[in-house]
């Protein structure tokens, strides 16, 4: 359970985010609606403490930035790193060592090749994937449709998230909360 | 369309906001810049007979940087092609003017014209610096920093090892040394921009065990590439171990120290202040038992709050 009390966030005069209460359950996905610059982006970041706020982000794992995944709306690449060795990168962070990464190329990416080469949509393949092999409590996922091809949606649509190829059958522990624009 | 001249307005005008984020006034800077440049020129070349090609080839670095691919593209693009030489060619004098200068004022007159007319020369062509074909690594288990450095910098290792192999061949121990500082040079470089916070921030761990774990990656790593350096030396130089030994200890310390710099400015580039930090110590190293520790503090500080530490 991750619970939002009273979320404020400022940058100078410009109040982005103002008392926000929100609560979300494990096992369930959150969508998260609203128009540009309405603060989604501003309000993950809070939740995954990147950005600094007033109130309080309560969860049943702590940090939860340790348990937490994140797949940001544009995500950087070093230019000259490898699809595989992107992904051993996130899943060395956490901890999360010896993965037979060929194995769970869920989306059949060209893991050999440098990460800078792939497709917007291909790249966004990439980060869900190391997100989902990192094995969190929760997945924030922003704007997680943009740029992948409809095939591709389908599969991720929903709690069909293709978690059950990668090995991760108890997918049920899982939160997305989606950023819809 | 912007014209030649408010092309390089606004590139003085983006070096001069680079200046004051990094907390200097840019005249000010400017001026501290050059008198550093003199300073680690006099230095260079007071300890080393190969100063002159170290001048040359950093110099030829900077200019590959502005003649890569994607910018002379977006040149041609906005300027067209008379204009993109122009300005391709005034950019690439600018560069050479301190190096330039600096071998004049060694009297070394022919490598100046060569440096000169090579600029001018590199000036009116463009260069893929990124090769879409993987480079295998020794380091893709534990990227990223050597990892993506190495493929940038692949062709700095065989230079360095074929350096030693010509230092015990001719016998020339400082020949060894110097190919030692290359690659340590060439890894400090991997640690001078800051990563993207979200890389930071990815790590289950704290602020402490961060650290620990980049400076214990960068340490392996760095001396995996010197092994080779090291046992040429070693077996052929067996009574200068102890100076062999100290120049792999002193490179370890400047590893760590730049690894520490950049957090203790992070997310920011390492500052300028930081920088003429670092320039006190390569001219006087044992202030590293300073610095390091005053870098390790204030990174520790300056990264609590992505770690999400309370200690």
């Amino acid at each position: 359970m991750i619970k939002i009390k009273g979320l404020s966030k400022s940058y100078n005069s410009n109040e982005v985010l103002k008392e926000i209460n929100m609560e979300f359950s494990r096992g369930k996905v959150s969508g998260i609606v609203g128009e540009n610059g309405a603060g989604k982006t501003t309000l993950f970041k809070c939740i995954a403490g990147l950005e600094s706020y007033i109130g309080e982000v309560l969860s049943d794992v702590q940090p939860l930035k340790n348990y937490l995944g994140l797949l940001l709306t544009d995500p950087f690449f070093f230019s000259k790193i490898t699809g595989k060795e992107y992904i051993r990168l996130l899943c060395n962070a956490r901890g999360k060592r010896n993965i037979n990464i060929d194995q769970k190329n869920i989306f059949d990416l060209p893991l050999n090749q440098y990460a800078s080469t792939y497709s917007t949509g291909m790249k966004k393949k990439l980060a869900i994937t190391a997100i989902l092999l990192q094995e969190n409590e929760y997945i924030i996922l922003d704007e997680p449709f943009n740029g992948v091809d409809i095939q591709s949606n389908m599969s991720f649509d929903g709690n069909n998230i293709e978690a059950e190829r990668i090995g991760q059958n108890n997918y049920s522990l899982f939160a997305y909360f989606f950023n819809l624009e | 369309m912007i014209n030649i001249k408010d092309y390089f307005v606004l590139q003085l005008v983006m070096n001069n906001r680079k200046t004051k984020e990094a907390g200097f006034n840019p005249v000010l800077g400017y001026l501290m810049g050059l008198i550093v440049f003199v300073l680690l020129s006099e230095y260079i070349f007071h300890k080393t007979e190969f100063a002159k090609y170290l001048v040359i080839l950093v110099c030829f670095s900077f200019q590959f940087k502005l003649s890569e691919n994607r910018r002379t593209d977006f040149l041609l693009s906005t300027f067209g092609d008379k204009s993109k030489n122009k300005i391709r060619v005034l950019e690439n004098s600018i560069v050479c003017i301190p190096f330039v200068s600096t071998l004049i004022h060694k009297n070394l007159f022919l490598e100046a014209v060569i440096l000169f007319i090579c600029s001018i020369t590199i000036a009116l062509f463009s260069f893929r610096t990124s090769l879409n074909f993987t480079i295998p690594t020794p380091f893709s288990k534990n990227p990223f920093e050597f990892l993506t450095g190495f493929r940038k910098t692949f062709f700095i290792f065989p230079l360095a090892y074929a350096l030693t192999a010509i230092a015990i061949n001719v016998d020339n121990f400082n020949l060894g040394i110097f190919s030692m500082l290359l690659i340590s040079i060439t890894t400090l470089s991997y640690y001078s921009k800051p990563e993207e916070e979200y890389y930071v921030w990815v790590h289950a761990d704290t602020t402490k065990s961060f650290l620990k774990k980049k400076i214990i990656i960068a340490t392996k790593n760095y001396i995996l590439l010197t092994i080779p350096i090291l046992i040429g030396l070693l077996i052929f130089y067996p009574i200068k171990f102890n100076l062999t030994l100290l120049f792999l200890f002193i490179g370890i310390l400047f590893l760590w120290t730049i690894v520490l710099a950049k957090y203790s400015a992070y997310p920011d580039e390492i500052h300028l202040s930081e920088g003429f930090i670092i320039a006190f110590t390569i001219l006087f190293p044992p202030l590293l038992m300073f610095v390091i520790p005053y870098f390790y503090t204030k990174s520790i500080n300056n990264l609590k709050f992505i770690f999400n530490d309370k200690n």
